[in-house]
């Protein structure tokens, strides 16, 4: 097999001065020290102290599992008391599912993406940095809850009423609701990045036809998170509202629904299975291809099946639902459309098979790893199959059989191929390769005993046995399986452990990677191990889907091309510089400025954790502390860095045939950002509005009465309508120097938006619902509420346009935060209106 | 590959053919899951196929003076025409589509279509139309031009989600929302229909899985073959290879619209107008103020939680958790409730016997035959 370093855009014939390569490597060195470790916001830096962060809950998680299969070792085993039990098995799947899996997956896609798509950074370093703090913070506070002694116990689902005040009093499941929270938030922000750096953030030539597969699978994950985790933190937002009471969505004596927390939570639930899959497909597609040595077979198709999986998982909810009462019709399609997600799973593994049989594999550990998850999984799949037939699910619902099942799907599933992503890419995070032959035994043992712990929860699951129960009768013939499964978990820990011995190793005396230890094809493996801070000094240019393999193409030398990149040539040396491409075809568009070290993400996690601290305990001191500490961290994030001036002073002024600097408007990161955020508001109206109809059993008009007069409401349009006038006024005006102008513009905006919120809470009050009350007001309040939260946004970012555009200097950055509220604004007029139809019209028409 | 767009042409308007002139239409008077059908075949098979047709080609075969007097149409609507293929255009078309087709669904207008003639047409009209107008960007013969490859996907998408909401709405629902079924139900004729006849209920919940499902396929299909097509054009392939990809993915497309079109309606039924038991028994519901504390299919205005909701009666085994489902029992039942279970809560409220059997009768048309009952053709007398 051929290979080449990565071309770069201009011959080496002409050098660069030495000082120019330092002042170039000094911009992008990171602080280092006390203070430094805060202020540090790269994503390599950032993504291993994630990834490591992750690896800790997992380990906290399975010292969990072992405990309790330590209990069930044998009948009425007194090693935990029965409440015990329940914190344990709630913890370790809240901990595996949101403080592991996903964090560890998307923390190795943030320091693996912007590497493979040939760029320097992600688009909001900050926001990367945000995430981690928050995350770990989010973590620290929902295993705070075992120092209290107030564990959450309500399952990692929490069903209601179980978890509802009544049922469930203290701070456990408080904990649960707002530790959960913030892991959402963070798993949020890292999605927006991943989807914003991959679509806009790549090498030119980088087109989406030549993406990596493992690129294309945290955009697809991206897309997942984006549209799942949304009302899964309108579900857990109703449920602590709920435990406040404050609200009565899921209280049946007020007229709330119960299932309506099972539908939101798996809406949710069913695509996280995904979520977690579809990076693990990712990863296995490179492992595969490399270690095959030839390209991965049906890459189009390949693409179309992690797709078509993302869309398809959206249908398939209600299949954990199926004994709880749903129309018999609809379980014949929610099988149905179970059993078609089988089609593009297919797909993809026998694009595996054929890349391995018709390539020439060599047998690294970590291609092992991807053998095993392709057993492993498919045996889980086919149990899926079987619990996807109705009569099967009904008899097998809430058994050991389904704690198999699930177990062969995740641990098969994700785990395996996340065992084989380690032993791939370690070398390039380390800069040192692991033992192979340690790696075989790893993977020898993980393998034998996995199956060892849980293929006989099939058999004791047939047997009756049920889940989430501490205890269990002698002479059911249940014991020599739990005993059997229980000694499988402790040698399984033991092979799991023996990774991190083989890590240790390779850190003290394993032999140096190098740049490229498997002849790989993709960009990361072009620089050197570990990657150096700015990355690409050299931006590189790509000409076919795998970079790193095959002959030099011709033509390369362009001069335009060389000229509309020169600035990004081992600079800039004063700020830190990235390029953004088109999206279809990767052509360069535009240089962005990319945020050095800060400390405000830091400042703003902490406050976070304040005001969450804040709502636990009801404390409203806390809760003061943490909106200032939140209000320096926001005002610290968007205060004007002297980075953003010199960026202006160098290539603010237009040069033809040079790439243009992007600071606002749609080629800036920042209104890319805004999108997202649109989507993600969106997709939680469309969760309150569905909440509403549902609540009303499938009709619109279902409340006492209609809510109040129309008055205030249609005034509230009216206003609204007018803001959406002026925004857009204010957008026109950029053109026109008029600067007078522009201030007016914005001023009326934020006037009439305030109006808006005032005469919308009026009418709320004016319709005499009690939130407290019934789930109807709950409701109410809920869209109502949410229009509040979003106009409070819209105010925000109005307020800091305003600022720049009287204090500041007629500035393009300025404009920037003020044309993403104008496009916030923009969203704002059609979510008010699904509001104001679903509240006060649909009432009137019966 | 103008070939393909004239099949595509005459595929979609027999696909009109077979959703406006076949049985569709008149059992869409009478089941919901027959007219979603008819809507399907509208939206989501005859309109993309229309949209992909070029009748401009057609053009061509014409005599010279007309071609001129539709060069100077062309010509005087140039600007206009450039209008309608901005980005802008395409979102006004998509939102334009999208409230057609939720408004339709609002029960009161739904209920006006089905008794007027001229709003039924209407209705089926403006869902076609706007179906039309919605598909143009992205199948048209211009397609492209107003949305790229990106945007046609998330505009697919958000198609997808949006027809996904609205057959969830339906599937979940706990009452029947649109009485004109509710009554075609109640016929007397439907107890000598089949025996696998639909409950009103239930045939709420296929229409809207149907949406659901075959309908939200369509638009991901639809939008991963847009996708597949750009991926496979813009990168050559480095190992030889067929074009089997290509191939595959418009086979299953095809074979998908196919499908969608194949949900066969129920058998004909004869409608009689007569005072029906159910429909007394409807009456009797309503005098005896059972929605106090019951939730009862097919009357909205009943939303009582203090009693158990009879949505799914006639998929119960037992009744009071001691009386086998049957149409005596639940007469006994609701006759004098404290002698079949000493202190319910349920009060005896000097319901008639002939009252108490024409409940039963409504109960079991709107929620399906009691499982007791299906085995037993004659109803039994009432047991102690």
């Amino acid at each position: 097999m051929l290979r080449r370093a990565v071309v770069p855009a201009r011959p080496a014939a002409r050098p660069v001065a030495a000082s120019t390569r330092a002042a170039f490597e000094a911009v992008w060195t990171d602080p280092r020290g006390l203070l430094g470790a805060v202020r540090t916001i790269q994503n390599i830096p950032i993504s291993r102290r994630y990834m490591v962060t992750a690896f800790g809950f997992f380990l906290a998680a399975g010292a969990m599992a072992l405990l309790m299969r330590l209990q069930l070792v044998r009948p009425h085993g007194d090693v935990l008391a029965a409440q015990t039990y329940n914190e344990l098995f709630t913890m370790h799947g809240t901990t595996m599912m949101f403080l592991f899996v996903i964090p560890f997956l998307e923390a190795l896609a943030a320091y693996l993406v912007p590497l493979m798509l040939g760029t320097r950074e992600l688009p909001f370093p900050r926001m990367t940095a945000f995430s981690f703090w928050t995350y770990l913070f989010g973590g620290i506070f929902l295993f705070s809850s075992f120092l209290v002694g107030q564990v959450p116990d309500g399952g990692w689902f929490a069903y209601v009423p179980l978890t509802d005040r009544r049922y469930s009093p203290g701070l456990g499941l408080d904990f649960w609701d707002i530790g959960l929270s913030v892991a959402e938030v963070a798993a949020m922000g890292a999605a927006a990045e991943l989807i914003v750096g991959t679509l806009r953030m790549r090498a030119p030539g980088m087109s989406l036809a030549r993406l990596p597969l493992f690129a294309w699978a945290m955009l697809v994950t991206g897309v997942m998170i984006i549209f799942a985790f949304t009302p899964l933190i309108v579900g857990t937002a109703m449920l602590e509202l709920d435990r406040k009471g404050l609200t009565r969505f899921f209280d049946a004596g007020a007229g709330g629904q119960p299932l309506l927390w099972q539908h939101l939570f798996w809406i949710f639930g069913h695509p996280e299975v995904y979520i977690m899959f579809v990076p693990a497909v990712g990863i296995v597609s490179h492992v595969v291809q490399t270690f095959s040595r030839r390209p991965q077979v049906a890459y189009v198709l390949m693409v179309l099946a992690l797709i078509a999986t993302g869309f398809l998982s959206f249908s398939l909810w209600a299949h954990h639902m199926f004994t709880t009462g749903l129309a018999p019709l609809a379980l014949v399609f929610f099988t149905a459309a179970t059993m078609l997600i089988a089609i593009p799973n297919g797909v993809q593994v026998f694009a595996w098979l054929l890349t391995l049989g018709t390539g020439r594999p060599r047998w690294h550990p970590a291609l092992l790893f991807v053998a095993g998850f392709v057993v492993i999984f498919v045996a889980g799949g086919l149990t899926g199959v079987m619990l996807a037939a109705v009569p099967f699910n009904w008899q097998a619902h809430d058994t050991y059989f389904v704690v198999a099942h699930f177990h062969y799907v995740l641990i098969g599933g994700v785990l395996f191929p996340l065992f084989a992503g380690l032993y791939y890419w370690v070398p390039k995070i380390t800069g040192r390769l692991l033992s192979e032959r340690l790696g075989r035994w790893n993977f020898w043992l993980m393998f034998v005993f996995f199956n060892v712990t849980f293929f006989p929860m099939h058999v004791v699951g047939l047997l009756g046995m049920p889940r989430r129960v501490a205890d269990y009768p002698a002479g059911l013939g249940w014991t020599p399986y739990n005993v059997v499964s229980t000694a499988g978990a402790y040698l399984f820990a033991g092979a799991v452990l023996l990774f991190l011995v083989n890590l240790v190793w390779s850190l003290r005396a394993g032999p140096p990677a190098g740049a490229n230890p498997w002849h790989a094809d993709t960009l990361e493996w072009a620089e050197s191990s570990p990657p150096p801070e700015a990355q690409f000094p050299e931006i590189p240019v790509v000409t076919s889907r795998h970079p790193l393999w095959g002959p030099r193409p011709p033509g390369l030398r362009d001069p335009g091309l060389e000229q509309a990149l020169a600035p990004l040539r081992l600079g800039p040396t004063r700020w830190r510089g990235a390029l953004v491409v088109s999206v279809l075809e990767g052509r360069p568009r535009a240089i962005v400025h990319v945020p050095g070290p800060t400390v405000f993400p830091f400042v703003l996690a902490l406050g976070f954790l304040v005001l969450f601290a804040a709502a636990l305990l009801d404390s409203a001191r806390l809760g003061v502390l943490g909106a200032l500490v939140s209000l320096g961290g926001v005002v610290g994030w968007f205060w004007p860095r002297a980075s953003e001036r010199i960026a202006l002073e160098e290539l603010g002024t237009p040069v033809p045939g040079r790439l243009p600097l992007a600071m606002a408007g749609p080629l800036s990161n920042g209104w890319w950002a805004t999108v997202v955020l649109i989507l993600v508001l969106g997709t939680a109206l469309l969760t309150l509005v569905a909440s509403y109809v549902y609540l009303g059993g499938g009709r619109l008009a279902w409340g006492p009465a209609p809510p109040g007069p129309l008055g205030p409401p249609l005034l509230a349009t009216a206003m609204l309508l007018c803001a959406g006038g002026t925004t857009l006024a204010f957008a026109r005006s950029l053109a026109s120097r008029a600067v007078w102008w522009r201030r007016l513009a914005l001023a009326a905006t934020t006037a009439l938006v305030v109006a808006f919120i005032v005469l919308t809470v009026g009418g709320y009050r004016a319709s005499g619902l009690s939130a407290a009350e019934t789930a109807y007001g709950s409701i109410v309040l809920g869209l109502l509420g949410f229009q509040w939260l979003v106009g409070g946004l819209l105010l925000g970012l109005l307020v800091i346009a305003q600022l720049w555009a009287w204090l500041g200097p007629d500035d393009p950055r300025g404009h920037g935060v003020a044309l993403n509220a104008s496009l916030l604004g923009a969203f704002t007029v059609p979510s008010w209106m699904v509001a104001f139809a679903t509240i006060y019209l649909a009432p009137r028409l019966g | 590959m103008a070939g393909t767009r004239n099949a595509c042409g005459v595929a979609g308007l027999l696909a009109l053919l077979v959703a406006v002139a076949s049985p569709f239409h008149a059992r869409g008077e009478e089941r919901f899951a027959a007219h979603m059908t008819q809507h399907l075949l509208l939206i989501v098979v005859a309109a993309p196929l229309l949209a992909c047709a070029a009748p401009g080609a057609l053009l061509r075969r014409l005599p010279l003076r007309w071609r001129r007097a539709v060069g100077r149409w062309a010509r005087l609507t140039r600007r206009p025409r450039a209008l309608a293929r901005t980005t802008g255009a395409a979102v006004v078309a998509w939102v334009a589509h999208v409230t057609v087709l939720w408004a339709w669904h609002v029960p009161a207008l739904y209920e006006a279509a089905l008794h007027r003639p001229w709003l039924h047409g209407l209705e089926h009209v403006s869902m076609l139309g706007t179906a039309w107008l919605f598909w143009v960007p992205v199948l048209g013969p211009r397609a492209g031009a107003s949305l790229g490859p990106g945007g046609a996907a998330l505009y697919l998408f958000a198609a997808a989600a949006q027809s996904t909401a609205l057959g969830a709405l339906l599937t979940f629902a706990q009452t029947a929302l649109y009485p004109a079924h509710v009554a075609a139900a109640l016929s007397p004729a439907r107890a000598a229909g089949p025996a696998w006849a639909l409950s009103p209920l239930e045939d709420q919940q296929l229409g809207g899985l149907l949406m659901w499902m075959p309908g939200g396929l369509v638009y991901a299909i639809v939008a991963l073959g847009l996708l597949a097509a750009r991926l496979q054009a813009a990168e050559p392939a480095v190992f030889p290879r067929s074009n089997a990809t290509g191939r595959l993915v418009l086979l299953a497309a095809l074979v998908v619209l196919g499908l969608s079109a194949c949900e066969p309606g129920p058998p004909p039924v004869e409608r009689k107008v007569v005072e029906s038991e159910p429909e007394r028994g409807r009456a009797a519901i309503r005098k005896y103020g059972c929605g106090g504390c019951h939730v009862i299919p097919g009357l909205p205005e009943t939303r009582g939680r203090v009693g158990p909701s009879l949505v799914d009666l006639g998929h119960r085994p037992l009744l009071a958790g001691n009386l086998l489902n049957d149409p005596g029992n639940l007469a006994a039942w609701i006759r004098d409730p404290q002698a079949v279970d000493p202190g319910t809560f349920m009060p005896p409220l000097g319901v008639t016997e002939a009252d108490a059997r024409d409940i039963a009768a409504y109960l079991y048309a709107m929620t399906g035959d009691p499982p007791s009952f299906r085995e037993r053709p004659p109803p039994g007398p009432a047991r102690p």
